[in-house]
């Protein structure tokens, strides 16, 4: 069940989480694995992308080893410690300048899942890698009714320049499709209900079925005419094309495997309307949906942008009113830096949160978490000068009996995140030679 | 990019000391050369900082005693000019230039420039296939269709680029947002097409969504799914003592007033013992289209809440407030009000003529181009295929429609591309979308389509009338939407928050005023065609009773926006408005950094560098209390580190301080009294807002120039780049010859290279140097 | 808005890759800090290989000592030390000497920030990420060459060999040929010059331990001149030394480089050997100029 909020009228509820779900994976379906050993069943990848860094006074444990009593920042995950790892001197190498100039933000957020190359501009030739979440999406992808998901909880967009002379698209997404095309977070709650379940979900099956062929159609024709345009074409323009007949496919794949499953997933939901006002709330909201997209088997890859890099979120629930990315800028002021405490706190807890429904959600004989590798992190660790290695980063869920959790671990510096994503990928049967500036697999992470 | 001028004024009262005593540059007879003029300046002053060993701000003038260095160094040569003309190097406490010197360097160099400008071939660029942004998106379903689409609640937000979103290089097309184009077109299809009866009414809208955004503010988000008449019914609660006066409640729909009734505030007869409490309901009925919409219920103008604890604003024995909003429907409308379908220009069951008719019809204005057979054959199996599964022919165009909107030829605006790295001019069709979209976010009608088709559009008197046209059209007020929402980063107001304990004045009503009032000048001044330089000092603005209330302006009241004529120096041009003064302010308090930086950027074209990392602290909590905020931030200039660049925005931010962080006048800061004085980046002081005003209006080169690089960002769809520092200086200049009025500036932008015409794209791999 | 201020170009880094067994090898790394001082060069990454820990305690240590920085700076300015661990473990009697150094209160001698293998850095990362900077770099590898050519096979190192690194410079006396195989696909991936500096240029540049001593007069305590003392040289050959200058002043007329055959190789103007060797001497030997201040 999920935790519920204060009051009815002020926050929207997702009743019965789970209830009608249909499960993808029923337990008749389920080979009768040993308790606990490693699981063939599908291992879900998600990451979580906090913003402004962290102050790693109260996040890094003592000491390395099994892990003792959380500090404070980690302190929400204390009753769960034995489901994470927490992964220490981690670095994003190309956040940091470079003599790239100031936009430490910019960088910071966009070479995270990437592992590239922040190509310094404005808007034209945007340029940046392709996500390790994309390049898994790419591979097993559509296994799923959705490659992949990409949620966010930063609504609205600030006019004016992001930082520095980067253009918007790097603060603001996390995933990449290819090294030019990113792709947006959802951020509404009901576009988010309506990409994972549809729009049209109460339609009767005749009509739908008649309406679906319509679609595939209109898809067919939509095709022809794009590759005759891009013909036309050259270079840039023929690219931007190329991101759309992606897209286009990919939905007439969606199109294609709804009109042959001829079902439809029963949410269990209501669709929900509005942004509730209550960062909490939304949080939960969002992450909920996020939940039950895993547990349907909607997609197994997701991305979740708590606070695009910058964010200048107040958090009047928690009696922070300052803007987050300011108070970041503490320059050593104690008001200021318990103000972030209590914001990093909060992103943890709420995260705990997330990770308790995910193991407290049953699949065959094991559970949502157990069958995961979650990764929670931010590209910055001290906001204050924007520095870029020695990263907060935590990676929660067994993968189906592959990690080893409940212990904390130091690499030598340098050792790029995306290592970590590298070792991700392999867990679920994806082996790139690489990922971004990753230099190998990430030792420790299971024992054996 | 920003490019610097030789047309600065040359304003050096910072350094009114005598010539040194060094006679290099004492030959007034020689002509000026690189040799007599710049060389020595470099090597034996500014070498005493930015040498080998000690390179300050790193830079070592030994690589720059070349004059090869000119060109070859371009971006840091203008740097160093800057800072000579802003009086900024030498620094104060170093031993000054005299102004001959200073003036023979800067005047030397910028010829130099300008010579190596002349020499500049005219390159428009390249501006790839352009995406629709949602704005365009929403108001060219609106002028194709007429049907009323809220494209913001539909697809994701767009990302931007060099301050705007409409920049073609960062618009992309995800999965997600496919996905998305895909069901609004069967919606909007649907809904242009229309023919479905309305199903029996009921209420629609469940309590539970209903949330609470304030005290005595009531919010419903909720799709309707009809375009029809609908009931909103408003449920209150509780009340007050029995001498309190009636309070307001004003039910808005997306922010439209439906009603405003005044209700009294004993309507419950409370049963202590817990009994039921009555309600009172208030309804209206309004016609609305099919969309996502935002029902509020608002208390307006409570002042006898104030007298209410906040803990006891939710006990129905002390106070009254909105309880829940509900909306039912759909309605037959009472008054035959059936949306205009304008896409059926005859009766599809007629037959393949009219069908044909139609589909022709809708390619050609959707596509902004003439039709061809390829395209309409693509229709015409869409609407067959739909007709043998059984559909209507109503039902079968709802497909076709479809099918266009989803197209690429609809979702981009495509040109046609020279070859690679040749200039050629846009075809005449092509033009005529260019200036609907820069003008009105939107589609080009049937007048410029037509003036496109014919290849009349481009005839320069032609095209001149054609602009003053369609600035006179309202939809030109997207304009005022897009461009200066974007320009003036009033969009931001949106994720703006504020600390309720010290503003609890801020809510959405007040928000929605202050985007209202800027948006309203930005459109008259357009439309007006006024100088440019009212942005800084017009003597007008736009008000209603909430905002008037909030600026101290008595005798306006009630919720409609009228013009206002401004009498005091409290108030006048955008930047004292409340919408910018709260965008360049922190939730808790101002800064007077951030508006510096604001009027650096938007005012002087003269962005300051970011900060360093390593600042030392200033103690915000102390501001106000232990403290001013001028002390505070005059203790941290004192830093040498912090005072190259703050020394430039701080001044300027002092000169708004008499506003706090909503925009409200103000003449103390917590215990202190407010100080608004200030120096100019270049030596004149100010004594408060008036003189800082007149001040930038003495700026005037700067701030054309600032607003043309912006303006023609936005009209572009890219950025601005050094191979367009000569059509920035005629758009400056042909502004300023038509006494900067605004129009000038847009018409100097429709008749400029870039906008007229198109560069094909290089090859791969020429571009590289770009990055450097 | 506008595009930011733009900044000036920033001078060529070093990166240096070594065992820091020899004293020769110490006092390179001192000169590059003063170079770096007068902004003649930048500090592009320090990789320490075939080696104990105390090797890169000793390299970190120089560094506070040279920058004046009790602690490490941001890590986006300056790499940390990288390591790669000798095995089997070799002793290293010089560096353990000066890491052991105490002062009379039983602290230790020279600051430090690297306490355990965790503070330094992952070797192949850092010597990879040490060629990213956008501005040129020279590549000095005096150790053997496992771990330059292991991140010169990660993907994208090459390119960023092709945008931004000048030359390579191997140096025999670190020994770079120690592990064959991998100096043999180093030198056949690399896009870049390669420049041999053989034993023959440190024979050349020769110079007794005195002399290294007379330069440094203007410290009491400099944990350079106690590695020179503690290596147990009496003759000191600049073979580093000489890398690192031609590396930085490539123009000073002491070294010519020969391009016969594959393989370039540095070479001694012999004429001026002498000059040359003091050059050297009074560069590794010099004291930092003060940092710059920021601003301006």
């Amino acid at each position: 069940m999920i935790v519920t909020g204060k009051s009815l009228s002020r926050r929207t509820v997702l009743k019965g989480l789970g209830t009608t779900i249909a499960l993808p994976f029923l337990d008749a379906m389920t080979p009768a694995f040993a308790h606990a050993a490693a699981s063939t069943g599908p291992i879900r990848l998600a990451w979580f992308y906090v913003p402004n860094g962290i102050d790693m006074r109260h996040w890094t444990p003592a000491a390395d080893g099994t892990l003792g009593t959380l500090p404070a920042i980690l302190s929400p995950l204390e009753p769960i410690k034995d489901e994470i790892l927490v992964l220490s001197n981690l670095t994003t190498h190309w956040g940091r300048p470079l003599q790239d100039g100031a936009g430490d933000h910019g960088r910071a957020l966009g070479s995270y899942m990437t592992g590239a190359q922040v190509f310094k501009t404005a808007g034209a030739d945007l340029k940046l890698g392709i996500s390790a979440d994309q390049i898994a999406a790419e591979a097993i992808g559509r296994q799923t009714r959705l490659p992949s998901l990409e949620v966010g909880l930063e609504e609205a967009r600030q006019a004016g320049n992001c930082d520095s002379g980067y253009s918007c698209a790097y603060a603001y997404n996390l995933a990449w499709k290819t090294e030019t095309q990113p792709l947006p977070p959802i951020s509404d709650p009901r576009a988010l209900f309506e990409r994972l379940f549809g729009s049209d979900a109460n339609e009767p099956a005749a009509a739908r079925a008649r309406r679906i062929a319509m679609r595939q159609s209109i898809l067919d024709e939509v095709l022809g005419t794009t590759n005759r345009l891009k013909s036309a074409l050259g270079g840039t323009d023929r690219r931007k094309l190329d991101e759309y007949l992606t897209s286009l496919r990919e939905i007439e794949e969606q199109v294609d495997r709804a009109a042959a499953e001829g079902t439809v997933i029963e949410p269990g939901i209501d669709k929900p309307f509005g942004v509730p006002i209550e960062f909490p709330d939304y949080f939960r909201l969002m992450t909920d949906m996020m939940v039950l997209a895993f547990k349907a088997d909607v997609t197994r890859i997701s991305t979740m942008i708590v606070g695009r890099e910058g964010s200048v979120r107040a958090y009047p629930e928690i009696g922070v009113n300052d803007g987050h990315h300011p108070l970041t800028h503490h320059q050593g002021n104690m008001d200021m830096l318990a103000k972030v405490r209590q914001i990093n706190e909060l992103h943890a807890r709420l995260f705990a949160e997330f990770l308790i429904k995910m193991k407290n959600t049953p699949e065959g004989d094991s559970n949502l978490l157990d069958q995961s590798m979650i990764v929670y992190g931010s590209g910055l660790s001290d906001g204050n000068v924007h520095t870029h290695d020695q990263l907060p980063t935590v990676l929660a869920g067994r993968g189906g009996g592959f990690v080893a959790p409940g212990r904390h671990i130091i690499y030598q510096r340098e050792t790029p995140v995306t290592n970590l994503f590298l070792t991700m990928l392999h867990r679920v049967g994806v082996r790139p030679e690489h990922v971004g500036d990753s230099t190998g697999r990430l030792p420790g992470i299971s024992l054996s | 990019m920003r490019i610097s001028s030789a047309v600065f004024p040359l304003v050096f009262s910072l350094s009114l000391v005598a010539a040194r005593p060094t006679g290099h540059a004492q030959q007034p007879s020689a002509p000026p050369s690189f040799d007599r003029d710049v060389r020595p300046v470099l090597d034996e002053v500014c070498s005493r900082c930015h040498n080998e060993k000690k390179a300050n701000a790193g830079l070592n003038v030994a690589t720059f005693l070349d004059p090869a260095s000119l060109s070859a160094k371009r971006d840091a040569w203008e740097l160093i000019v800057e800072k000579l003309k802003a009086g900024e190097m030498p620094p104060a406490d170093e031993e000054p230039l005299s102004i001959h010197e200073r003036t023979a360097l800067v005047a030397f160099v910028e010829a130099e420039f300008a010579r190596a400008d002349r020499e500049l071939k005219p390159d428009p660029g390249h501006v790839p296939v352009h995406r629709l942004t949602r704005t365009e998106y929403a108001n060219t379903i609106r002028d194709l269709l007429g049907v009323d689409f809220r494209a913001s609640d539909e697809f994701p937000p767009d990302d931007s680029g060099y301050g705007f979103d409409n920049i073609g290089d960062v618009l992309t097309v995800s999965p997600a947002l496919m996905q998305r184009y895909l069901s609004a077109a069967e919606k909007i299809a649907a809904r242009a097409v229309g023919g479905a009866p309305l199903p029996a009414p009921g209420v629609f809208t469940r309590r539970s969504r209903v949330r609470k955004v304030g005290d005595g503010v009531i919010e419903l988000k909720d799709i309707l799914e009809y375009d029809a008449e609908y009931a909103i019914r408003v449920g209150l609660t509780g009340h007050r003592g029995a001498d309190d006066p009636p309070v307001t409640l004003a039910i808005t729909v997306d922010g439209e007033p439906v009603k405003t009734v005044s209700v009294p505030v004993q309507i419950s007869a409370v049963n202590k013992q817990g009994g039921a409490t009555q309600r009172a309901l208030h309804e209206t009925r309004v016609f609305l289209p099919a969309n996502e919409h935002t029902f509020r219920a608002a208390f307006v103008d409570d002042e006898t809440l104030k007298s209410i604890p906040m803990k006891s604003r939710g006990d129905v024995n002390v106070n009254i407030f909105p309880e829940f909003i509900e909306v039912a429907g759909p309605f037959k409308p009472a008054v035959p009000r059936t949306v205009k379908k304008k896409a059926l220009i005859c009766d599809p069951a007629s037959g393949a003529a009219c069908v044909n008719r139609i589909l022709r019809t809708l390619a050609h204005r959707a596509y902004r181009r003439p039709v061809t057979p390829l395209d309409l054959a693509a229709l015409h199996r869409v609407y067959a295929k739909a007709a043998a599964r059984g559909y209507k022919p109503t039902e079968s165009l709802h497909f076709a429609l479809a099918a266009i909107l989803v197209s690429p030829h609809f979702l981009f605006r495509v040109e046609k591309d020279p070859l690679p790295g040749t200039i050629a001019r846009v075809s005449d069709v092509e033009l005529a979308s260019r200036l609907s979209y820069f003008l009105w976010s939107s589609m080009p009608d049937e007048e410029l389509l037509r003036l496109g088709e014919t290849n009349r559009l481009h005839v320069p008197p032609v095209l001149a009338a054609q602009v003053k046209r369609m600035l006179a059209d309202p939809k030109a007020s997207a304009l005022a939407d897009t461009f200066a929402a974007q320009w003036l980063e009033t969009r931001s107001l949106d994720a703006v928050t504020r600390d309720q304990t010290k503003f609890p004045e801020w809510n959405a009503e007040l928000r929605d005023a202050m985007r209202t009032e800027t948006r309203l000048f930005f459109d008259a001044v357009m439309r007006e065609n006024r100088p440019i330089s009212d942005f800084i000092d017009g003597k007008y603005t736009f008000l209603n009773g909430r905002l008037a209330r909030h600026y101290g302006i008595p005798g306006i009241e009630g919720p409609d926006f009228r013009r206002v004529e401004l009498t005091t120096d409290e108030r006048s041009g955008v930047f004292t408005q409340a919408s910018v003064l709260t965008v360049s302010s922190y939730p808790t308090r101002t800064s007077v950094v951030l508006r510096g930086k604001y009027l650096l950027e938007t005012v002087l074209n003269a962005p300051p560098p970011p900060p360093p990392g390593d600042v030392p602290p200033l103690d915000e909590k102390a501001i106000g209390v232990a403290v001013s905020h001028r002390a505070q931030l005059e203790q941290h200039r004192e830093n040498a580190i912090c005072a190259s660049c703050h020394n430039k925005m701080d001044p300027l931010g002092f000169g708004l301080e008499n506003y706090d962080a909503v925009g409200r006048w103000r003449t103390k800061d917590g215990a202190f009294d407010i100080d608004a004085a200030g120096t100019f980046p270049g030596g004149q002081t100010f004594s408060g807002p008036a003189e800082l005003k007149a001040l930038l209006r003495s700026r005037m080169t700067q701030f054309t120039r600032s607003l043309a690089e912006r303006m023609l960002t936005y009209a572009l769809g890219r950025g601005v780049e050094p191979f367009d520092r000569l059509v920035v200086k005629e758009l400056v200049v042909k502004t300023a010859a038509d006494g900067y009025r605004i129009q000038a500036l847009v018409q100097a932008i429709v008749e400029s290279v870039p906008f007229q015409q198109r560069r094909g794209e290089r090859k791969p791999g020429l571009q590289e140097a770009k990055g450097q | 808005m506008s595009q930011e201020p733009r900044a000036f170009p920033a001078p060529a880094g070093v990166v240096y890759n070594t065992t820091m067994a020899r004293a020769d090898a110490a006092l390179a790394l001192g000169a590059l800090y003063v170079s770096a001082s007068r902004r003649e060069a930048r500090v592009g990454g320090i990789c320490v290989s075939n080696a104990g820990l105390d090797a890169a305690i000793f390299c970190d240590i120089v560094a506070r000592f040279y920058t004046g920085q009790s602690r490490t700076p941001s890590s986006n300015a300056v790499l940390p030390i990288g390591f790669a661990a000798a095995s089997p473990p070799t002793s290293a009697p010089m560096v353990e000497t000066v890491v052991a150094k105490k002062r009379e209160d039983g602290a230790p001698r020279y600051v430090r920030s690297i306490h355990r293998i965790a503070d330094t850095g992952q070797p192949e990362a850092l010597l990879r990420n040490a060629v990213t900077f956008s501005a040129e770099t020279v590549v000095i590898l005096s150790a053997p060459a496992t771990a330059l050519a292991r991140s010169v096979e990660l993907a994208g190192t090459i390119g960023q060999y092709k945008q931004r690194v000048k030359r390579v410079m191997i140096v025999d006396a670190g020994g770079a040929s120690q592990d064959a195989a991998a100096l043999s696909a180093l030198v056949a991936a690399l896009p870049v010059p390669v420049i041999f500096c053989g034993h023959e240029i440190g024979d050349a540049l020769s110079l007794p331990l005195s002399r290294v001593e007379n330069g440094f007069t203007w410290a009491s305590a400099n944990p350079v001149l106690d590695a020179c003392r503690a290596s147990g040289e009496s003759t000191i050959a600049l073979n580093d030394v000489a890398a690192l200058y031609y590396a930085i002043h490539p123009a000073s007329g002491f070294f010519t480089v020969s391009d016969s055959g594959p393989t370039r190789r540095l070479v001694v103007e012999s004429a001026k050997t002498e000059e040359c060797a003091a050059a050297l001497v009074a560069l590794a030997t010099s004291k930092p100029s003060a940092a710059p201040a920021r601003g301006g």
